[in-house]
């Protein structure tokens, strides 16, 4: 993907793959299974300590960011990152010498997983995969509150 | 369309050389190839095809101490060749050209030399070899902005027209009244690829645009990030909160079918003003205790109360140490029980 020629908009194409739909479609699907699996976890009246609350929290927030990875795949190198993270602890790290040409993307490298064993421009191109995927996945999770909280009167 | 008179060397240079493609040598016994239209046979056949397989592999000229010659590696040159007889003498009219590794900006290229051939007035057959290589020179040199770098640096050229290239090399052409070192062409490659993707990422963080310099703008990104995997986190409490309740098979055909579709950017900014504004005092009571008992930092929790100030003044409120706090948070979501 990294190697395309320097055109904008054939990068754009090419980055944006996934139409937004498709993308978001198979964002939701994995997402509500790990929701439907998480949920046969939880116990089904509001957890009374905190410590419980924390943990429930904790396990969404880790099936948002493993669902988003795997249907992502392992195609990107963020996605691999995470996925890294959610199984072993192999922290790949290979550090092609970066340190030299990181123009002041050396925030950008904390944000995003994975970035730091990556050159400048693979850099780029992953943040804005993540930014899209990011995006997606807000979307699906505000929709679902707004479809369960019309649905039914919790809020 | 007018013969092309040294066409069949190509053919028999490429059948010499013993080319490993199968479907070369297919088409390269399938058309019977004349003299008059050889080349063009070839063409008619499988142009892209026939014009990836003249790229991705050497040919070395007739010549014994052959540089090996490299071919117009777009389409439509070979096409202007083949009518213009660009090709028609043996000798190093095949040198100068480049060649790109990658096959993918051969349709840039197309564009461009499209563009620049309507431009151009052709002489007919009785093509010079001057003719030739002055043709091809304007040609390299409109060539410049597409070219591409590869990873040895050794193969550049000034925009001379020269001796042969080597291959698999990408050139690139300096332009006119900037420096031909290999390392500042590397260099100067390099910045443009990433001036092309920092635009991408501009298109793509709502705000962006106006904002000048790269500085600015990799702040602006990395406080979008930031405020995205905020809202990730922000809704994986509200959800959890809220999930036994939620029958997840059911949402599956309402959700993100039929309402996703003008979400753009700036829907998913305005919201989140309104639906964080929707929090009641027992929500909130509750999001505080739980931020206050986790070990996040001062900070984000003040932002995160702070509804109403989500968006817009997140630059503001955040400071740049604050990214550190940040920093192993968002995506190692680590599922240790405290």
């Amino acid at each position: 993907m990294s190697s395309l020629s320097q055109n904008p908009k054939k990068t754009l194409l090419f980055s944006a793959m996934k139409n937004p739909n498709t993308l978001k479609k198979k964002l939701a699907s994995r997402f509500l299974k790990a929701m439907k699996k998480l949920k046969y976890k939880m116990s089904p009246s509001p957890p009374a300590s905190i410590a419980e609350k924390k943990r429930r929290h904790r396990a969404v927030r880790a099936a948002a960011y493993a669902s988003m990875a795997s249907a992502v795949g392992p195609r990107r190198a963020w996605s691999r990152a995470l996925l890294r993270k959610m199984k072993g602890r192999k922290r790949a790290r290979r550090n092609p010498g970066n340190m030299n040409t990181r123009f002041g993307l050396n925030h950008l490298c904390d944000i995003v997983p994975g970035g730091e064993a990556m050159d400048s421009c693979s850099l780029l191109n992953e943040t804005a995969h993540y930014i899209k995927c990011l995006v997606a996945q807000v979307q699906i999770m505000r929709e679902i509150l707004h479809s369960s909280s019309s649905s039914s009167t919790i809020l | 369309m007018e013969p092309g008179l040294e066409g069949p060397q190509l053919q028999f240079r490429s059948a010499e050389m013993g080319c490993a493609f199968d479907d070369f040598h297919g088409l390269i016994s399938t058309p019977q190839l004349t003299a008059a239209s050889s080349f063009t046979a070839l063409l008619e056949l499988a142009p892209p095809q026939a014009v990836e397989l003249l790229v991705t592999e050497d040919f070395p000229a007739k010549q014994p101490p052959p540089p090996p010659p490299i071919f117009p590696t777009d389409i439509g040159l070979i096409h202007r060749a083949s009518k213009f007889s660009v090709f028609a003498s043996a000798d190093n009219s095949l040198e100068t050209n480049t060649i790109l590794s990658v096959s993918n900006s051969l349709a840039v290229k197309q564009e461009e030399l499209d563009a620049d051939s309507r431009r151009n007035s052709y002489s007919p057959a009785d093509s010079d070899q001057s003719l030739k290589s002055g043709k091809r020179k304007e040609r390299e040199k409109k060539l410049k902005e597409s070219n591409k770098k590869s990873k040895s640096k050794a193969a550049n050229e000034p925009s001379d027209n020269g001796g042969a290239e080597e291959l698999p090399y990408v050139h690139v052409r300096a332009r006119r009244g900037q420096a031909t070192d290999s390392h500042s062409l590397a260099e100067r490659a390099r910045r443009e690829k990433i001036n092309a993707r920092m635009k991408l990422l501009q298109e793509l963080v709502p705000g962006c645009n106006k904002i000048s310099g790269t500085a600015m703008v990799l702040d602006e990104i990395i406080n979008h990030v930031q405020a995205l995997q905020r809202q990730v986190e922000f809704l994986s409490m509200r959800l959890a909160a809220v999930s036994p309740g939620i029958d997840f098979d059911l949402d599956s055909l309402f959700t993100v079918n039929g309402s996703s579709n003008d979400n753009s950017y700036s829907g998913m900014i305005a919201p989140p003003i309104c639906t964080e504004g929707q929090l009641d005092g027992a929500r909130q009571l509750q999001l505080q205790q739980l931020w206050h008992c986790d070990e996040l930092q001062q900070p984000v929790w003040a932002r995160e109360t702070d509804t109403s100030n989500f968006i817009a003044p997140a630059n503001s409120l955040l400071s740049y140490d604050s990214t550190s706090a940040n920093s192993g948070k968002p995506f190692a979501p680590r599922c240790t029980t405290s």
